[in-house]
């Protein structure tokens, strides 16, 4: 297992290097019945080329808004991304006119979707829906992208013989490889995978999981992975942030959050996990609720959870830090939370 | 799936506030608003026409034929001279009733045929939906056509016809909408906690089955208007003298190249009638839809 | 598909007889002698009697019922008009096609017409553009049809002079306001459920998907959201056609287009009942075709459904 995780830290040095996607203080907001609600506050993070980023936090955290900001496929209205810069190859994609982005979507960056079930087109066979791929931005005529569709198929563990058959007639597993077989199908820089096993079985989700991976190794891509299991990010990632509210509250690489959490949130999330080594029988969930986006919390918005909460957390805006080498915390308490964990470790 | 728990947060609301949120969603349509002052005043000048019409609606004036609008007959008169203003305002009693008591009958008619198809299933469930099927077999307006060619025309004749072509509907309705519920999470939510079964049916089935149906008879109640207007037309429902609207436009028609104003002024009272009746059932539909709540 | 179809069609039997039996049922409660309409008030008894066994009207419900139905089935026999003795199916079928005409064109207009203006107003919501394709179209379901076609005649053949008022003697010129007046509620009607379930798909996910993919959004409203959104849109057009076959009864009178309406606005004044008996039956059994038509399309435009009717040839299952 080590070994394994070596040889991957080596694949990672080889093609790091240069920045492939930068955000910067991007923005969104959302507009239902009159209400502002702020999905994304100010998120900021680079990715290398070959690397993938992991994204981690709840059930509407802005996860998703973030990587659908990236491709600018919010819906508009209610979603608005009202500032920041998404640059991906130096280039930034938000001032991109949208011709510009037709070729940019699915051939540069693609993109797979937390639910197969609805992800695809009912009433278009998964052949004439991975085609126009193909045709959009190869050109490639029908004989040429058939050939192609096939091998794709194939790839991702489909009979290549059921290409003119409709979603409908696949199971959620098998869908999910079909989404993914056409996101993969131009070889795109980067691949941003919402949740991609979240609505799968237990069993199929490490399968496809273990197929992402793979062919983001043999096509040399970048990923961000969108989840909220912390297994998941041990498995594939990198790099992790972790998102609370809107905002990355914390973020470096996988071996340093694992190993020194220091968020009291990233701090919650580990202990939340169940653990095989030690006695506790119990597990220990975050207190309280995630805030309402229409009303976040004064200050760092974790504060009303949060056990080390004091008067300075309440008000203002709490700034990342570099507690260590390229690890990063947005918290008041960043240094005694960090002293606190070499105690315990 | 998101529905259904939209659904089950909604019926842990308290009746009364789930009552209100409506109200607020449907002041919130301007439209829908509209449409029921609109309405609301078309059935208050019907109902005090005799006080508020400026003739009597059945008084001739042979020395005042097919006048045109004027300051003394706003809409115009008739070929005997009578205000077709004060009819308008005097018809609506019949228009408007028409609708609505053919729409009521044939809603709880069809919400009982519907319940105990839906609720009981099995062999009365095929019997009922079989019937309804040849009933439905039936264009509305030609079975509507037949039964007053049967029954003659007149009032109360109308109103069974129009009541017995949309019956079927409302009963196909109410049991697809109890099958559906019955299928739901929350009802086995509900029986899992030991809910007696008429308080399942009670607080759980009946309210949600009522939402549609409620949306369905305000169109339907629009839409008889116009089935009853056009019976009326072809001399099978209301008839002439009555000032029902659409005896209005039959008995207006022969004069339309001289005097379109005879034809005029009563079908744009349907129309305004049935707009406002279409406008309301839009608002409503949507302030009930447990989708579009944002 | 084949098997489908024939089964779909014998599935149409029952209910025609049913929808006969009812028909002839409601007719046979009718208060009113056959034979003093036919042979006047001045007739005596004995010439009525007489008359009435002629008709076979001195048997039972049961006799009756058979009777009919065994002409109706074995002969396509409708029976006989009281008023001319002419055979009531040969008077449909010689004045069904006028009506057909109406009906096919008026739902002919309100397609290509109201689909288009659906997809406009559900690809500028919020916009003007939006509200005044509803507006219209909520004011078109909200016109009686035959007042329209009073207010079509009045424009453009009794002021402007430009189309025929009555009567079928300029061909088919004399079918352009009929089809108009006549599509106006179904072209309301589609254009309004276009429209929303136009809104309801935009907002699925394999829309994003469609757009991640880099796809043009003209492609993917008019390849990936239209084709989903048109599958509710089949059952609207098909209603609006029943309807329309409805109101191009009571339009036919406006117009004096002697089709099925005319025909039995006739006979109900006359109180031909063979006759009224008949154009119903037909009408229900028309009807009851077009039905199975919209079952069809509906297994042509929506895969899931196409696939219940086929033998699946393979397990549905995912690749271990």
């Amino acid at each position: 297992m080590n070994e394994a995780l070596d040889s991957k830290r080596e694949i990672r040095s080889e093609a790091g290097g240069d920045t492939l996607l930068s955000v910067r203080n991007l923005e969104v907001i959302y507009t239902a019945s009159g209400q502002v609600i702020r999905a994304v506050n100010g998120v900021s993070f680079d990715l290398k080329r070959g690397q993938t980023l992991g994204l981690v936090g709840e059930t509407g955290a802005g996860k998703t808004t973030i990587a659908k900001s990236i491709l600018r496929i919010l819906p508009d209205p209610p979603a608005k991304i009202v500032g920041g810069e998404v640059r991906f190859e130096g280039e930034d994609l938000l001032k991109a006119p949208l011709k510009r982005m037709g070729e940019i979507r699915g051939k540069k960056i693609s993109m797979v979707f937390q639910d197969p079930m609805t992800a695809l087109n009912p009433v278009l066979t998964i052949g004439e829906q991975i085609e126009e791929v193909y045709k959009l931005h190869e050109k490639l005529n029908h004989q040429k992208a058939a050939e192609r569709i096939a091998e794709m198929l194939e790839m991702v563990g489909i009979p290549s013989e059921r290409y003119n058959e409709y979603p409908h007639q696949f199971s959620g597993g098998m869908k999910q490889r079909i989404v993914i077989a056409m996101a993969l199908s131009c070889n795109p820089d980067l691949l941003l995978a919402d949740e991609p096993t979240t609505a799968l079985d237990v069993t199929i989700q490490a399968q496809i999981l273990d197929m992402i991976y793979k062919l983001k190794q043999e096509h040399n891509m970048s990923m961000i992975m969108i989840t909220h299991d912390l297994g998941v990010i041990a498995e594939v990632c990198d790099e992790v942030a972790i998102v609370y509210a809107g905002e990355i509250i914390e973020k470096g690489s996988k071996e340093e959050i694992f190993d020194y959490p220091t968020h009291p949130y990233t701090v919650g999330l580990f202990n939340s996990l169940p653990s095989l080594n030690s006695e506790e029988t119990r597990l220990k969930p975050i207190p309280g609720m995630p805030p309402d986006a229409s009303d976040l919390p004064e200050g760092c918005h974790f504060h009303p959870r949060c056990a080390y909460a004091t008067e300075e957390c309440r008000s203002g805006r709490i700034e990342m830090t570099e507690i260590r080498p390229g690890h990063y915390c947005r918290c008041v308490h960043a240094a005694d939370m960090e002293a606190r964990q070499c105690r315990i470790s | 799936m998101r529905n259904e728990i939209t659904g089950l947060t909604g019926q842990k609301l308290k009746k009364s506030s789930q009552f209100k949120y409506i109200v607020s969603r449907l002041k919130r349509n301007k439209m829908a608003v509209a449409g029921l002052i609109i309405i609301i005043i078309m059935t208050l000048v019907a109902i005090f026409s005799p006080w508020l019409a400026p003739y009597q609606y059945d008084k001739t004036d042979l020395a005042n034929m097919f006048s045109p609008p004027s300051r003394e007959h706003l809409f115009g008169t008739d070929e005997l001279g009578r205000d077709i203003l004060s009819r308008i305002m005097y018809g609506g009693r019949y228009s408007l009733r028409i609708g609505i008591i053919s729409i009521s009958c044939a809603a709880v008619a069809g919400a009982a045929i519907g319940s105990i198809a839906g609720y009981f299933g099995g062999k009365s469930d095929l019997l009922i939906m079989r019937i309804l099927d040849v009933i439905q077999a039936i264009p509305g307006l030609v079975l509507a056509i037949a039964v007053s060619a049967t029954l003659g025309p007149g009032f109360t004749n109308c109103i069974i016809a129009l009541a017995i072509g949309v019956t079927p509907a409302f009963a196909r309705m109410t049991r697809a909408s109890i099958l559906n519920i019955r299928k739901m999470e929350y009802l086995e939510a509900a029986t899992s906690i030991n809910a007696s079964s008429f308080r399942i049916i009670s607080r759980h089935v009946l309210p949600n089955a009522l939402s549609p149906l409620i949306v369905q008879s305000t169109m339907g109640i629009a839409t008889a208007i116009l089935i009853a207007a056009s019976l009326s037309f072809i001399g099978l429902g209301v008839q002439p003298p009555t000032p029902e609207w659409g005896a209005m436009l039959a008995g207006g028609r022969n004069y339309i190249t001289n005097y379109p104003h005879l034809v005029i002024f009563p079908g744009v009272t349907i129309m305004i009638a049935v707009l406002s009746l279409n406008m309301l059932g839009d608002g409503l539909r949507d302030a009930l839809d447990p989708k579009l709540k944002d | 598909m084949g098997r489908y179809i024939i089964k779909r069609l014998l599935m149409i039997i029952p209910v025609a007889l049913g929808v006969t039996v009812l028909i002839f049922t409601i007719m046979y409660f009718t208060p009113g002698d056959p034979a003093t309409i036919i042979l006047g008030s001045n007739a005596s008894a004995e010439q009525l009697k007489q008359k009435n066994a002629e008709l076979g009207l001195d048997k039972g419900y049961v006799q009756r019922l058979a009777d009919y139905m065994g002409n109706l089935i074995l002969k396509q026999d409708l029976g006989k008009s009281y008023m001319n003795n002419r055979s009531v199916s040969g008077d449909i079928m010689e004045r069904f096609p006028r009506t057909l005409t109406i009906a096919f064109f008026s739902i002919l207009i309100a397609i290509v017409i109201g689909i288009p203006l659906g997809i406009a107003a559900a690809v500028n919501h919020y916009k003007w553009q939006d509200s005044i394709a509803m507006m219209v179209a909520l004011f078109g379901v909200s016109m009686p049809g035959f007042w329209v076609a009073l207010m079509l005649v009045l424009l453009f053949a009794l002021k402007l002079a430009l189309l025929p008022a009555m009567g079928i003697g300029d061909g088919l010129r004399s079918y352009i306001l009929p089809c108009i007046a006549c599509s106006f509620g179904g072209l309301a009607t589609i254009a309004r459920q276009t429209r929303s379930s136009m809104l309801e798909v935009i907002r699925a996910d394999y829309i994003v998907t469609a757009r991640a993919k880099g796809q043009v959004e003209r492609v993917v409203i008019y390849k990936h959201a239209l084709r989903n959104a048109l599958i509710p849109v089949v059952t609207d057009a098909v209603t609006s056609f029943g309807l329309m076959l409805g109101g191009a009864l009571v339009i036919e009178t406006v117009f004096s287009i002697p089709g099925l309406g005319v025909y039995m606005v006739t006979a109900i004044n006359s109180r031909d009942y063979p006759a009224i008996q008949g154009a119903v039956i037909f009408m229900s059994i028309v009807f009851s075709l077009v039905m199975l038509l919209m079952d069809l399309i509906y297994a042509f435009v929506d895969p899931r459904i196409k696939s219940q009717y086929q033998k699946s040839k393979r397990r549905i299952g995912d690749a271990k």
